[in-house]
C-alpha cells in the first residue's frame, strides 16, 4: 500500500506540470528549485484536496507548504491526514 | 438580499411597477426624481455649452446601427422594429396566424428604424463624411437604450437610460477625455455615497471571434466600468469609460481635417442603475435618505421629484 | 520624498516584484478544477468582474494571479513567506493592495507604506510589477 509520501509524489507527478521526474526527487527536495511554479502549486493544491478530501485554510496557502514533498506531508497531517497507508 | 429580494423591496415600495416581461419595468415619479436628479448633478459637473446637448431620439436608423458594429459584434442584442408593410392580400394570412394561435410576426417586415443601443451612436451619423477639428469637443447626450437581455435581475434592464460625455477630436484629446471623466465620475459617484470601484472592462462581444476582441480590447484597457453593489452585495458597472481609438472615425467616415481619422471616447452614466445602486445604499424610503444626497440631487426641487 | 523614511536610517531603498503568467496555464486550471480554481484564489471584487466579462476571464484572472505574486515577491522574506490570501488587489485604477495579516507586518517592518502595482492583461500572458520604498535593512 503506497504511503502518504508516495501518494503525494503522485500527485505532484500528476498535477505539478515540472520538468523533471519526480519519482526521483528527495522528500526534501525544493520543489520550487526543481521547476514547480506558484501557478501550479495552485493545481497541486486542488488535486491534493481532492485526493484526501480535505480543504486547505487560507494559513496554509503559502509557498513554504509545498515547498517539499515532506512539507506537504506535514501540512496535510495537520488537517488530520494519516501518516499511514492510503 | 439577493436580486429577487431586490425586486421584490422594490415593487414593495412602489418604486418600480413590473413591465410583465423580464427586464421590463415602469417607473414612479419618485424613482424618476432619482434619475432626473442624477441627470442634473451630472450636467452641473459636465459644464458643456448648451448648443452641445442633445436628447436623442429613443429609436435610431437601423443604418446607424449598422454602422456603429452593434449587428455584427452584439447581435443578440439589438432590437430591430418591424411591422406590417403588406396590403389588402397579405392581410388574411396574418389575420389567419393572429387567431388560430401562431406565429404571426413572420408575416412582418424590418423597418429601417431600430432602438437605441448606446447614446452615443445617435451622435455620429451627424458627422459622417465630414471633418471635426482636431482640438476636439466635447457633447453631452442622453438616449434611451435597449438591449436584448431579459432577467429578472432588476440592474439588466432591457430599456434604460445613458446619458453620456463624448469627446470627438486627436487621440491624445480622447484619451484624456477618458481619463479626466473615469476621475470625475468616480468622485462624483462617491459623494453620493457609493462604494465605487473602478475595473478594466470588455463589452460582451459575440461568437468565437468575440473573444479575441474582447482580449484585445483587455490587453489595451481600452474600457473601464464604475462598479457598485446594485441588486445584491456583487458589484455591478453604473458607468462605463470607454476608449474607441480610430473605430467610430473608420465606421462613419469622420475625419480630422488634415487627413486622419477621428477618435472618440465616451463616458456613460446608466442612470437607471445609478438610481437602483443609490437605493441600495440608501434604502427603498427617499424621505430617509442623508441630506448631503439629497440635496447634491436636487431632489426636493418638485417636477418630477418628490413633493 | 517621504520624510518618515528618512529619519529611520536616513537611507531608502526601491524594493520590486515581477510576475509573468500563462493564460493557457490558468485556462487549463479553470477548466479542470471549474469554480474552485475561482473562488480559492481571487477576492469578491475579482470574481464579480470575471463573471461580468466572462469572454475575458482567463486573462484577467492571469494578470490578477500575477499581480499578487509581483506582490509577494516585493515582500519575500527568507522564512515565511505569506499566505496568497494576505494580499488582495483592489480595482484597477487606482490598482490597490491590500495587506493583512504577515504580510501586512512585513510591509510595516521593511517600513513600506504604499506598494505601486502595474498589471498588463495580455493575450497569451499576463505580466505584473510591483515596486515600493522601503528602509534599507
Amino acid at each position: 500500500m503506497p504511503s502518504l509520501l508516495d501518494t503525494i509524489r503522485g500527485v505532484v507527478q500528476a498535477h505539478g506540470q515540472m520538468p523533471v521526474d519526480v519519482s526521483g526527487l528527495a522528500d526534501s527536495a525544493d520543489l520550487y528549485q526543481n521547476g514547480l511554479t506558484s501557478h501550479a502549486s495552485v493545481n497541486v493544491m486542488l488535486a491534493l484536496e481532492d485526493s484526501f478530501d480535505v480543504e486547505f485554510p487560507d494559513a496554509l496557502l503559502k509557498r513554504s507548504t509545498f515547498q517539499s514533498l515532506e512539507a506537504i506531508a506535514q501540512a496535510l497531517e495537520t488537517l488530520g491526514v494519516s501518516p499511514g497507508a492510503h | 438580499m439577493d436580486s429577487q429580494d431586490f425586486r421584490t423591496s422594490l415593487f414593495a415600495a412602489g418604486l418600480l411597477v413590473d413591465g410583465g416581461v423580464d427586464g421590463l419595468y415602469h417607473r414612479s415619479f419618485a424613482f424618476e426624481g432619482i434619475v432626473r436628479g442624477v441627470e442634473r448633478y451630472v450636467t452641473r459637473a459636465g459644464r458643456v455649452a448648451d448648443d452641445h446637448r442633445f436628447f436623442f431620439s429613443p429609436v435610431m436608423a437601423r443604418s446607424a446601427l449598422v454602422s456603429a458594429g452593434y449587428v455584427r459584434s452584439f447581435p443578440d442584442l439589438i432590437g430591430v422594429l418591424s411591422s406590417f408593410t403588406g396590403g389588402d392580400r397579405e392581410l388574411p394570412a396574418l389575420l389567419e396566424d393572429l387567431e388560430s394561435g401562431g406565429d404571426w410576426t413572420t408575416h412582418l417586415s424590418a423597418l429601417d428604424v431600430a432602438l437605441c443601443s448606446a447614446a452615443c451612436h445617435n451622435l455620429y451619423p451627424r458627422f459622417s463624411h465630414h471633418a471635426v477639428s482636431r482640438d476636439g469637443q466635447v457633447f453631452e447626450v442622453q438616449g434611451v437604450c435597449f438591449r436584448h437581455e431579459p432577467s429578472p435581475d432588476p440592474a439588466r434592464m432591457q430599456s434604460f437610460r445613458m446619458h453620456e460625455f463624448v469627446y470627438l477630436g486627436s487621440p491624445e484629446g480622447a484619451f484624456a477625455h477618458r481619463e479626466e471623466w473615469i476621475t470625475r465620475g468616480g468622485e462624483l459617484l462617491r459623494a453620493l455615497g457609493l462604494d465605487i470601484a473602478v475595473v478594466v472592462a470588455n463589452d460582451p462581444f459575440f461568437g468565437r471571434v468575440g473573444r479575441m476582441l474582447a482580449n484585445g480590447q483587455l490587453e489595451k484597457e481600452l474600457k473601464f466600468e464604475l462598479v457598485a453593489p446594485i441588486s445584491s452585495d456583487t458589484p455591478g458597472a453604473i458607468a462605463s469609460a470607454n476608449y474607441h481609438e480610430d473605430h467610430m472615425g473608420l465606421e462613419f467616415d469622420i475625419s480630422l481635417g488634415d487627413g486622419e481619422v477621428m477618435h472618440s471616447a465616451c463616458f456613460g452614466f446608466g442612470l437607471d442603475r445609478i438610481a437602483l445602486a443609490l437605493i441600495r445604499r440608501h434604502g427603498t424610503d427617499l424621505e430617509s435618505w442623508p441630506s448631503d444626497v439629497t440635496e447634491r440631487l436636487g431632489m426636493d426641487a418638485g417636477g418630477f421629484g418628490r413633493s | 520624498m517621504d520624510q518618515s523614511l528618512l529619519r529611520h536610517t536616513g537611507q531608502h531603498v526601491t524594493r520590486v516584484g515581477v510576475d509573468v503568467q500563462d493564460v493557457a496555464d490558468v485556462r487549463s486550471a479553470r477548466e479542470r478544477h471549474g469554480a474552485r480554481y475561482d473562488v480559492r484564489l481571487f477576492t469578491e471584487e475579482e470574481l464579480s468582474r470575471a463573471s461580468a466579462h466572462p469572454l475575458t476571464a482567463d486573462r484577467y484572472f492571469a494578470g490578477r494571479f500575477a499581480g499578487r505574486e509581483a506582490v509577494l515577491k516585493l515582500l519575500a522574506l527568507a522564512d515565511a513567506p505569506a499566505p496568497w490570501a494576505e494580499i488582495a488587489i483592489r480595482g484597477d485604477r487606482p490598482l490597490g493592495v491590500e495587506l493583512t495579516g504577515s504580510a501586512q507586518a512585513a510591509a510595516h517592518r521593511w517600513g513600506i507604506t504604499v506598494i505601486r502595482l502595474s498589471i498588463h492583461y495580455g493575450r497569451s500572458r499576463a505580466t505584473a510589477v510591483a515596486v515600493a520604498d522601503a528602509h534599507d535593512l
